[in-house]
């Protein structure tokens, strides 16, 4: 059984972890990362004291899991979140999608789009997606997650995971093509 | 990466991008690997969503900082000391 102690140093030795994907949910923007941290690690920690936190799990994907329902239910709290939205029809036209599926490239703010690296491309890309897509992408592509840990974080069926993703990785392939042909290094 | 549009067939979008994850079973799968050998347009997609994860997966972290600052630490242990109290 793990002590108090142990579970406490186990927590900060995902503080960077925790850190990036925070950093990535919230876009950017510091202090909403670090109230997001500091949610997550009081809940985590309230969580095990309750006996909810058992020995051998992933506890990345556990605190990844307790941060991404922080950053909904927040999203929700803001009444952006839109569980009615239908993934559907909002990427109906398939790996380009709709135009209001996602920014156009020379709409998302703080785009440097004379930058011409395919990782601020790819970052201001992703920062453009759809948030239930980017959840995904965030938490299988970028932190590791398998499917079904992802499933359980964003607390959805792993079919809506690996469609999502697909979803994802499409429009970001569409996004990069396009700021690809804006700079001229493709027709 | 290949700046390419890709094309794949749509009743394949979802089958490629999980078969990157192996998160098919093998039957999709047998299908995807038969379908991609034989249709180009998927066989494109297949790797430029590869290469995309790849390129996904090497974005860097974010700027080496430390991550919780002091201030913030000290509140969140002082919110563990409160919970521990609490249970006891």
């Amino acid at each position: 059984m793990l002590t108090r102690e142990a579970f406490a140093q186990l927590l900060r030795s995902e503080e960077l972890a925790l850190a990036r994907a925070a950093r990535r949910l919230c876009r950017g923007d510091e202090d909403r990362a670090q109230d997001l941290m500091q949610d997550a690690l009081v809940r985590a920690y309230e969580s095990f004291l309750a006996g909810r936190f058992r020995e051998g799990l992933n506890v990345r994907a556990w605190l990844l899991r307790i941060l991404t329902n922080l950053y909904i239910n927040e999203y929700h709290r803001r009444q952006k979140w839109d569980a009615s939205v239908d993934l559907e029809t909002l990427t109906a036209g398939g790996e380009t999608g709709p135009p209001e599926t996602h920014a156009a490239a020379s709409d998302v703010p703080g785009t440097a789009l004379l930058a011409a690296t395919l990782e601020e491309c790819l970052e201001t890309a992703l920062e453009s997606l759809f948030d239930p897509l980017r959840l995904c992408v965030l938490l299988v592509d970028m932190e590791g997650l398998d499917y079904a840990e992802a499933a359980a974080a964003l607390q959805v069926p792993i079919g809506t995971i690996r469609s999502r993703l697909s979803r994802a990785r499409l429009q970001l392939h569409a996004l990069l093509y396009e700021y690809a042909r804006e700079r001229g290094f493709v027709k | 990466m290949n700046m390419e549009p890709i094309n794949p067939c749509p009743h394949m979008k979802v089958w490629l991008s999980a078969s990157l994850d192996g998160a098919l079973s093998s039957l999709a799968l047998w299908y995807t690997q038969w379908h991609v050998k034989h249709c180009p347009h998927c066989r494109a997609a297949l790797a430029a969503l590869r290469a995309l994860r790849d390129s996904l997966r090497a974005l860097p972290a974010a700027p080496d900082r430390s991550a919780l600052t002091p201030d913030r630490w000290r509140m969140v242990e002082a919110a563990w000391a409160e919970a521990e109290s609490r249970a006891g």
